[in-house]
């Protein structure tokens, strides 16, 4: 063996950190902005919701609740909420199943259209149910003679709730079960189980963080729907008015703890959300690492 | 159950996949089909479990039509290659999952599932984690959780689709002794897919050669390794080596050596095919010599190159343990097997002159 002298003084340890990690100094610069950021654009918002709703107290806030109007206004979105959720769910899991598990032409069409609610505003779906429901749309007439009422009133706010919530389930589900792959399911079926056995003992199991991710966010936006519901309802108070237009009424009226007592009710549903979603995030990372929004 | 395959086809769009596989399986046999990847050795497994509809072709279950059967009503236990365990299902609700998917009036009571998943844990050798997660099982104990959960369904057929293809090389060899030797116990019809040459041989009973979706040869261990059918075999099974050769007046030449009378009307090039083995250094031999080039060891065995001086073809042969050569010693060649084919077929020597010495 051949010794090798050694450097006369040890190799200076240049940085007392990761070679890849951000100087102490700019490190502490990003993480300031970030947090002032936040805190001007998210927290003070928020916390501005909850201290305007309790501005007159509690006997304010529920006294503001308790107003016919607005309790009118919680009832339709609970009922809008009620109708689309479910239905948008079962749209979701056809649909992710459809593109998850067969070859068909159209299915890159289905997909892109699939995200169609996410790329048009929300205020063009209104418009478009309008343009096909309204009194001198398309189909209007036609359904008015019969008596169905569907533009400034609840079916009208539905319909663009239904488009505007489409894509949520859907796109929860569609890489989740495409990274699966369909071995469970074959080997349920080699083991004598029915299709629609084997969709209740192996295909849901399978996905259900992520079909539960996908329902509430599904939800959280049903209810907070604004700008096609806006266009729709015809903003009818007491009838039509959900709860995101009765809040911007109540502003309108200068009546800030309507307004923001309603808007508390919201936003917890935001936060609730939130939590519940971190929860599962943190539970289930490995069956939810897969999705992401473009 | 004896499995019957008649003129099987599958075409994936423009590409087939299986054209006209015909294959008939004894009750009870251990089958291993082998071929390299996108042979379509996988597609005929899931073509005789009804996961894949061929697109011509009959699959009979002991003379009955199997297509006019549904997956369901098969009866096949079907191990896939990642064993598709139900990951929220503890190894006891897996295993007895065929049992309780049952239609009630066949469904057994849960006493008797409940003795059945015992009787099966316990052939498996994995009594006592009834209540484990797939996830908190190894490689091997998940890959016996779902061969338990195929028997289960007390299968007519076992389909088993490159069983040991996820494991390490230790676990490997213990299970392919343990599986054999199942076998051997419960007497099922068992078909299983590898591309590994050893685990065919080692395990079956017969080993079924698939290349580019159709069937080259089907024969036990030691006829499939002797006596390869085709160029493919000779090569895909074991090592050989390959000299081309002419064939004129129906005498095969290697250079200037004559190797063996052939029947008229064969003419032209051939291939030689022999195994590494079959070929003994023997300074008596007159017919075939060549230079030693290079020697390596590998495992158990030393090889030597060999330049032929007939052909200038290059060759591998084993040397015998202490035989004492060098690099570009010359010596003589003694054949002591090997395979003539001429147009992919093999073709027989007329005379016995073809031991060449």
């Amino acid at each position: 063996m051949i010794d090798l002298p050694l450097p006369e003084t040890p190799l200076r340890i240049q940085r007392d950190r990761d070679a890849l990690a951000e100087a102490p100094a700019l490190r502490r610069t990003l993480i300031g902005f970030a947090v002032t950021v936040l805190t001007l654009f998210l927290f003070l918002p928020l916390a501005t919701v909850f201290i305007e709703a309790f501005g007159k107290g509690v006997a304010g806030f529920l006294n503001a609740l308790s107003d016919a109007e607005v309790q009118s206004s919680i009832k339709l979105t609970l009922i809008v909420a009620t109708i689309c959720v479910p239905i948008n769910t079962a749209f979701g899991i056809a649909a992710a199943w459809a593109v998850a598990r067969f070859e068909f032409t159209g299915k890159s069409a289905l997909v892109t259209f699939i995200d169609l609610p996410f790329s048009v505003s929300p205020v063009i779906a209104g418009l478009c149910c309008v343009l096909l429901f309204g009194a001198r749309g398309l189909l209007g007439p036609q359904l008015a003679s019969y008596g169905v009422e569907v533009i400034f009133a609840i079916p009208g706010i539905v319909l663009a709730t239904l488009f505007v919530t489409f894509p949520f389930v859907a796109r929860e589900l569609i890489p989740l079960m495409q990274q699966q792959g369909s071995d469970d399911e074959q080997a349920a079926l080699t083991l004598g189980a029915s299709g629609w056995r084997m969709f209740l003992t192996v295909t849901l199991p399978n996905v259900k963080w992520g079909l539960l991710y996908g329902v509430l966010l599904c939800n959280a936006r049903a209810m907070g729907e604004f700008g096609a519901v806006a266009v729709v309802s015809g903003r009818i108070r007491g009838g039509t008015s959900t709860m995101p237009l009765q809040v911007e009424a109540l502003y309108n009226d200068y009546n800030m703890v309507g307004a923001f007592a309603v808007a508390s009710l919201l936003a917890l549903l935001a936060l609730i959300t939130l939590i519940v979603k971190t929860f599962l995030e943190w539970r289930f990372t490995g069956e939810l690492a897969l999705r992401r929004r473009t | 159950m004896d499995i019957t395959i008649r003129r099987l086809q599958k075409t994936f769009g423009a590409s087939p996949a299986l054209h006209g596989v015909d294959l008939d399986i004894r009750s009870g046999e251990l089958i291993g089909l082998l071929g390299p990847s996108g042979s379509g050795k996988t597609t005929l497994l899931r073509a005789i479990a009804g996961l894949e509809r061929p697109s011509a072709g009959q699959i009979f279950f002991g003379g009955q039509n199997a297509s006019m059967f549904s997956v369901q009503e098969r009866r096949v236990g079907f191990v896939f290659q990642n064993y598709a365990l139900f990951r929220h299902m503890n190894v006891a609700e897996n295993i007895s999952y065929g049992m309780r998917v049952r239609p009630r009036a066949t469904r057994p009571s849960p006493q008797q599932i409940k003795q059945r998943v015992g009787e099966l844990l316990d052939l498996v050798q994995l009594t006592g984690l009834e209540v484990r997660f797939p996830g908190q099982l190894s490689g091997g104990q998940r890959q016996r959780v779902a061969l338990a959960r195929a028997l289960a369904v007390d299968p007519r057929v076992l389909l088993l689709d490159e069983p040991f293809g996820a494991l390490d090389a230790r676990v490997r060899k213990d299970l392919r002794v343990w599986l054999r030797d199942l076998h051997k116990r419960t007497g099922h019809t068992t078909i299983f897919v590898t591309h590994d040459q050893d685990e065919a041989l080692e395990m079956s009973d017969r080993v079924a050669i698939l290349n580019r979706g159709a069937l080259e040869q089907i024969g036990a261990p030691d006829e499939i390794y002797n006596a390869p059918a085709t160029p493919f075999i000779f090569q895909f099974i074991g090592d050989a080596n390959r000299v081309p050769l002419n064939i004129a007046n129906g005498q095969a030449r290697l250079g200037a050596a004559k190797l063996g009378r052939v029947s008229i009307g064969l003419e032209g090039a051939a291939e030689l095919f022999f195994r590494p083995e079959d070929a003994v250094i023997d300074e008596a031999a007159g017919l075939l010599s060549g230079e030693i080039t290079a020697l390596r060891r590998q495992g158990a065995k030393r090889r030597a190159d060999v330049r032929l001086d007939q052909t200038g073809a290059m060759i591998e042969v084993d040397l015998p343990y202490g035989a004492i050569v060098y690099p570009s010693q010359r010596v003589g060649l003694r054949l002591e097997r090997m395979g003539l084919f001429a147009n992919g077929r093999r073709v027989s020597f007329l005379d016995e002159a073809h031991r060449v010495a």
